[in-house]
């Protein structure tokens, strides 16, 4: 019973007083973003990294993942209540869950949200301790060349989720990859791209990075629609599911929450594909008398289930191979790395503390969640009546004021100010950032491993598919790539886009 | 504006663009052998690849026509911007105080109605507030009010 005793070693971390607290603080900005619409849990989590630095890795990391399933909750609240979804993953949510609410059935339909979360959550977080150790054993097998090929394959994966046309999204992540470079060449230790400056020798911070192209693109795009939000709550008599409504959810619920676990787990997926796919078949398998798409309980519980599972389970291909499956959990791999820990296989075997602690904090903060929400929702809808004008100097301070903690550098604000402006650029071409992250943060690794894999086989390039791991990952990234240019498929994903 | 000049042609445009400068960059540092990749070897190939995908980007979007006209509003993201970097310039000198309360008032620009008086108040409130967290709190290394004041 191995298991057992290293989720208790977990128990032990996550209910350590100050880990409760940050898990608790960390919820809580989460729901608060996720309620405020505009600035999404990757801008909140680029925001905040630079403060988390003080605090002991575990306690860190359980609080940026706080961020990351509390906003799923936030996000749905005001999907429920107000049909202004605060994140794109409950996007979906806001089609039944508000029509629920104009019935009068709000406080039904966020109890079934919370309910279909916390089981889904607790569902996910025992599969990742069942299954995670298991995958960094087959990870630990990887040389330079598998550990390239899979790259390249998160790499793809996560271009095809990507909003927008796919070779602006690949052409992002090259980008990204090249920004990624700049500094000291880590063998040669000569500085490239630098243009000179010393302050660029270290390489440009990916926080910086993220910070102007999440969080200060995020506000000028929202101040270009600025628009006046009423808070008009829809009234809410009884929280309670009836036995007719218990009858209904959950099948859904199970659903939702088997369709999120396997999502969350590929690379690219994560809580935003879960939640769009559980919809997609809940709508499929509806009966037509259950009025789906007018308030069917059906539609709140799945792909409320299936984000959380989604945001949960996301966590396997960073901690058990290193491999970030979006742009959040590219955040949490910088994180890992600015604490001095190796997102990778051996991360379960050389820090247990800090895999289990987070493992098992999810499941504590989903608790929190559970308990906390339901009182709090006056609040969440009374913060959305506060005015943009007052909360964006606020983002750009915290913005401001953590990059220049980073390294104590006035040089980083500059640059924060120059990828702002990128990011802009970037929102008005209609290019993602998001892969322009992923491929910031995975370039190095993947110029490292590929150095080395030439190195081993002695320059010839067929290491790649003569290793069979790292053939069948390039195989793989083959067919995504070719389903993705299947017009059937391209239909699919505009249309799930667009719903 | 030129009917051809759409959202897809510029960002085509803009991915040769980067990937030429990052090849140029690349140019002065060493390829290696295959073997032993020297510095410059694998910039240069993730360059020519994006200048590959730009070309590819801005061809297609003639063909198609597709992508919308675009429209920048460059005044946020000036004030924005120089938001940032009025921050930038007072921190050091004035202190974290001021800096905060300047990077408020020039930001507050975007917003209309600009006004000024709840803008003073809001930025002392916020630099206050800044000053106790992270000065006094979490130890930042800078002065709350600066040598420019004297102190």
């Amino acid at each position: 019973m191995e298991i057992f005793s290293a989720l208790l070693l977990g128990l032990d971390q996550a209910v350590m007083p100050v880990n409760l607290l940050w898990c608790f603080v960390g919820v809580l900005l989460g729901t608060l973003v996720g309620v405020l619409p505009g600035l999404g849990p990757a801008a909140t989590m680029a925001i905040l990294l630079p403060f988390t630095m003080g605090l002991q890795p575990v306690t860190a990391l359980i609080m940026l993942a706080g961020i990351y399933y509390g906003a799923q909750y936030g996000g749905s609240t005001t999907a429920i209540l107000l049909n202004l979804p605060g994140e794109t993953s409950s996007v979906v949510t806001a089609i039944d869950g508000y029509k629920m609410a104009r019935k009068g059935r709000a406080g039904v339909a966020l109890a079934t949200a919370a309910i279909g979360s916390f089981f889904a959550g607790t569902v996910a977080t025992l599969l990742l301790a069942l299954f995670a150790p298991s995958l960094a054993e087959v990870g630990l097998k990887f040389g330079p060349a598998e550990n390239f090929s899979l790259m390249v394959l998160g790499l793809l994966a996560s271009v095809v989720l990507a909003r927008g046309s796919l070779p602006k999204a690949l052409a992002m992540v090259f980008v990204g990859i090249l920004i990624g470079l700049v500094g000291q060449d880590v063998q040669t230790a000569e500085p490239r791209f630098t243009l000179g400056l010393d302050e660029m020798t270290g390489g440009i911070n990916f926080v910086v990075v993220a910070m102007g192209l999440f969080g200060i693109g995020e506000v000028v795009k929202d101040l270009e629609h600025a628009e006046s939000r009423s808070a008009i709550s829809a009234p809410f008599l009884s929280m309670f599911p009836s036995r007719e409504d218990w009858r209904r959810m959950v099948p859904s619920i199970l659903r939702g929450t088997g369709i999120g676990t396997v999502l969350g787990l590929l690379p690219g997926g994560g809580a935003l594909l879960a939640a769009f796919a559980a919809y997609a078949i809940e709508k499929r398998v509806a009966k037509p008398k259950e009025g789906f798409g007018n308030g069917a309980i059906e539609g709140v519980a799945a792909p409320e289930s299936a984000n959380n599972a989604g945001a949960q389970t996301s966590f396997v291909p960073l901690l058990t191979l290193g491999l970030p499956a979006n742009a959040v959990m590219a955040l949490m791999f910088g994180a890992l790395i600015m604490q001095g820990i190796a997102p990778g296989p051996t991360l379960i075997s050389d820090h247990p503390k800090v895999f289990w602690g987070v493992i098992v904090s999810m499941w504590v903060g989903n608790l929190m969640l559970l308990v906390l929400n339901l009182p709090l929702i006056g609040i969440w809808t009374k913060l959305l009546t506060l005015p943009f004008r007052y909360l964006y100097p606020a983002i750009l301070i915290f913005c401001a004021i953590g990059t220049l903690s980073l390294n104590n550098s006035v040089f980083d604000l500059w640059l924060l100010a120059a990828f702002s402006i990128a990011g802009y650029i970037f929102v008005k071409l209609d290019c993602d950032a998001a892969p322009l992250v992923m491929g910031l943060l995975l370039g190095p690794m993947m110029e490292e491993n590929f150095r080395r894999a030439m190195f081993l086989s002695r320059g010839k390039v067929s290491i790649f598919v003569d290793r069979p791991i790292s053939a069948g990952l390039l195989i793989v990234a083959v067919l995504v790539l070719i389903l993705v240019i299947m017009p059937r498929f391209r239909a699919t994903r505009e249309e799930a886009f667009q719903e | 504006m030129n009917s051809r000049l759409n959202s897809e042609t510029i960002a085509g445009l803009l991915f040769v663009l980067i990937g030429a400068a990052f090849l140029i960059g690349s140019y002065g540092l060493s390829f290696g052998t295959w073997r032993k990749i020297g510095p410059g070897g694998f910039p240069a190939m993730v360059s020519v690849a994006l200048i590959g995908m730009g070309l590819f980007v801005a061809i297609k979007s003639l063909r198609t026509n597709g992508g919308e006209p675009l429209s920048f509003q460059f005044g946020n993201i000036a004030v924005i911007v120089a938001s940032i970097v009025v921050f930038g310039l007072t921190v050091r000198g004035a202190g974290l105080l001021p800096a905060v309360l300047a990077c408020s008032l020039v930001s507050a620009l975007a917003s209309k109605p600009f006004r000024p008086l709840i803008m003073i108040a809001y930025g002392l409130f916020m630099g206050a507030a800044c000053s106790l967290v992270f000065v006094k709190g979490l130890g930042m290394p800078v002065a709350i009010i600066g040598p420019w004041f004297g102190v």
